[in-house]
This record gives structure tokens, sequence and C-alpha cells, in this order.
């Protein structure tokens, strides 16, 4: 409707507009004289009347009334009249056209409801591929929820634990005397993660200890102790405490933090280090106080010949957190066993195939008397800027 | 299935769009804090200690 007065608007202005547009009045001129002017069109005559037109017009509008007798009221009757007809049909086009976009859209949804006689194979056919789309969705959704969402529990689980151990260790409980299972006992640090990088370890390697943080396999020694310090931790959610431990290399340090000391833990050398360690990487600063572990005067290496810095293992393989590494259990009397800490974590990641297994000795214990807190501790040590 | 479910809806368009969402954050929560919970230790995604 709202077109409709402004189509009445126009035909008002045309001549307005022929006003304006002298030169544009040219081809209405051919326009309006239409018929007649084809037999005017090479006829000189026409040029006077243009020529004549113009100064005419901008005279008044009188002049018009005197420009229109030149051209004999039929070229002024049909003019208007061609004017308007085209105007008028652009002027309903939309309306009509709005009316039928209006009619078409309802009469489209009508038309999609109106294929419903798919018959019942064909509902079956669009529900299953329905189901189909959903299951999918929900698989993307469970991906999510175990690589982001988990971290995001576990993330509230580790702050409370670690607040918990923080006020244990200010009370000054006594911890040793009873390890609570998926309760913290202790705090891993790795420099080579970033200075803020802190877990609390929990007793026990099951779900719920691992949900909160890296757990000490049950049993195996503590830290500082003669023997083997386990650890297992996520590598993909619920925190991923252990997600880059395949980043570390030999001499890496690992603080090992309880409520009395430090325990600086240094990766020993990889496989591919071990030959030559000692005037190779080995006589380097950073890699002070690692040795192979291995017994020269023994063909072979001794008891610590399967011990390396890095080594993948199966699942089944639980000996790598042996007091004495893939090795029975009493194969040294205790006093003789070196003070190991051994990491395990799920690989390659994503996958439960096999197992990464990052293993370090004791390189020194720093009394929390003489070094307060881990900031100052890294500062002495050098670690991760 | 989908279609069914959004003529059974009640109320004018932006009723049934609200009820619609709702539905879809309410079986999210559902999976999120019930379902997934549940199942992930059923998976073998987490499994990170040697058999000891």
């Amino acid at each position: 409707m709202a077109a409709g007065p402004d189509a009445g608007g126009p035909p008002s202005e045309p001549g307005g507009r022929a006003r304006a547009e002298g030169p544009g009045t040219a081809p209405r001129g051919t326009e309006r004289a239409g018929n007649p002017p084809s037999e005017r069109m090479g006829t000189p005559p026409r040029g006077t009347e243009r020529a004549g037109n113009p100064p005419t017009e901008r005279m008044g509008t009188p002049p018009r009334g005197t420009g229109r007798p030149t051209q004999p009221t039929r070229g002024g009757g049909p003019g208007p009249d061609s004017r308007r007809r085209p105007r008028p049909v652009v002027a309903d086009q939309p309306t009509e056209v709005f009316a039928a976009v209006e009619a078409g859209g309802t009469t489209a949804v009508k038309e999609k409801a109106a294929p419903a006689p798919l018959g019942k194979s064909g509902v079956a056919i669009r529900t299953a591929g329905e189901i189909l789309i959903t299951l999918g969705l929900v698989v993307l959704l469970f991906m999510v929820y175990e690589v982001y969402v988990t971290d995001l529990f576990s993330a509230e689980k580790q702050s409370a634990a670690s607040d918990q151990l923080q006020g244990d260790w200010a009370q000054d409980r006594t911890l040793h005397p009873g390890l609570v299972d998926g309760k913290a006992f202790a705090r891993i640090h790795i420099p080579e993660f970033g200075a803020d990088f802190n877990f609390t370890i929990q007793e026990g390697t099951g779900e719920d200890s691992l949900a909160i943080g890296p757990g000490h396999y049950k049993g195996t020694a503590l830290p500082g102790e003669p023997g083997n310090f386990g650890v297992a931790g996520h590598r993909v959610g619920k925190g991923a405490p252990f997600n880059d431990l395949d980043n570390l290399s030999s001499c890496d340090q690992i603080v090992i933090e309880t409520q009395t000391d430090f325990y600086i833990y240094k990766v020993l050398p990889y496989d591919d280090e071990i030959s030559g360690w000692s005037s190779g990487k080995g006589a380097q600063p950073e890699c002070k106080g690692v040795s192979t572990l291995r017994n020269p005067s023994i063909p072979g290496g001794g008891p610590y010949d399967q011990t390396f810095g890095r080594k993948v293992v199966l699942p089944s393989q639980g000996d790598a957190v042996n007091p004495v590494p893939y090795k029975p259990a009493d194969t040294l009397p205790k006093a003789q066993e070196a003070s190991l800490l051994t990491l395990t974590t799920c690989h390659p990641q994503f996958s439960a195939k096999q197992r990464l297994i990052i293993t370090s000795v004791l390189t020194q214990q720093v009394p929390k008397s003489q070094v307060a807190d881990y900031g100052k501790l890294l500062t002495e040590i050098g670690g991760a800027a | 299935m989908y279609a069914w479910i959004w003529r059974r809806l009640p109320g004018p368009f932006a009723a049934k769009l609200a009820i619609a969402v709702v539905l879809v954050l309410g079986i999210i929560a559902l999976l999120m804090f019930v379902v997934f919970p549940w199942l992930d230790p059923l998976l073998p995604f987490n499994e990170v200690s040697v058999d000891n």
C-alpha cells in the first residue's frame, strides 16, 4: 500500500525531471513521440523541437503548456499515460509481489508439510537418520568432556587437595604413619614445565586419586627413600598433569616436596646416551649427580641394566615401579638400592596401548629449614626461568 | 522425530524455541554430570598406571 502514494508522487514529478534532465528527455521524446516521431526521426524538425523545448521548459510551467501544443495533445496525452502505465505497474507489482511472496511462503510451508506422505518406511528412515546424527553429536560431546570438561572438574579437586595439604603441613600433622587413600601427602614440581607446574600427589593409583592429580603406587618407596617412588598421572583430561612427560630429556629436574624437604630428582640417561655418558652429556654441569647406575665391574651393567630415563612398556609391566626397575623385588638389599622416582602415564597420547615410563634418580635433598619455598629453591637450582 | 517433538511443544514460536533450548541444555547437563562421569571409568582412556 505504501508503494501507492510513492508511485503516485513520481507521476506528478515527471515534469520536474523533464526540466532537469533536458538531454534525458530525448529518449522520452522519442518514446513520447513513440509512433509519430519514428516518422520524424531523421527529419530536421525534430532538432528544432528539441532546441525549442528546453528553453520553453526552463521558462516555467506555462511554457510546458506551450511545449505541449507543439507536440499536439496526443503527444501530451499519451506521454503521461505511458509514464503512468509503467509506474503504476511497478507500483502495483510490489504489492502484488509481496502478496505473492506471503502467499507463496505460506503455501510453501504447506507444501513442505504436505509431503508427509513419506510412508511409514520413509518416516522410519528419517527418524533413524536423526537418531544416528544425535548419537554422533553425543560422541563428539563425550570427547569434549574427556579432553576439556574433566580438566575443570579435576582443577577443582586439585585446588581443594592443594589447600588441604597446605593446611596439614602448616598444622604440622604427622603424615607418614598414615597414608590415607586418595589423600595428598606430597607435591610434584617439574621446572621444565614452568615454575607454576605443581600437583599434589595422592596415595593410590585408583580412579578417585588420579582424578585429583598424580597418584602414588601403593607399597612403593616414599620420597627420598631408597627404592622406587612410583607415581602415575593422566596424560589427557583430568588436569593432564603428565601431558608433556615425553618432552623431558635426561638430567631434567623433578622436585618432590614433602612437609619437611625438597627432593630433587634428575631424569636418568636415555637409551642412546648410556654409552659414553660420563664423557658425554653426563659431564655437563646440569647432569651432576646423574650416573647410568651401571656397574662397570659386572658385564652387562648389573641390576640396573634395564633402567633408562625413558622407556615405553606394555601396561602389564608392573615391574616398572619395582625397587629395581624391571627386576624382582628382592634383587638388592634395601641399603644398596638407588633412590629412584618413576613417573608413568599412558602412551601414545589418547591411547591405552602402552605406558610411558620416566625414571629419575635422587641427586639432592634440601630441607625446608634451609630453603623456605619452591620459588627460592628454583632460583638456587637454576630451574625454569 | 525432531519435527514431531517440535509440533508437540506448546505455545507460540518463541515459547517453543525457549522450551527447545531448555530441553537441549538439560540433556547436555545430564550427559556431562551424570552419564559421562559414569561412563568414563568403564573406558580405557584413563589407564595410566602399570599393573602393580
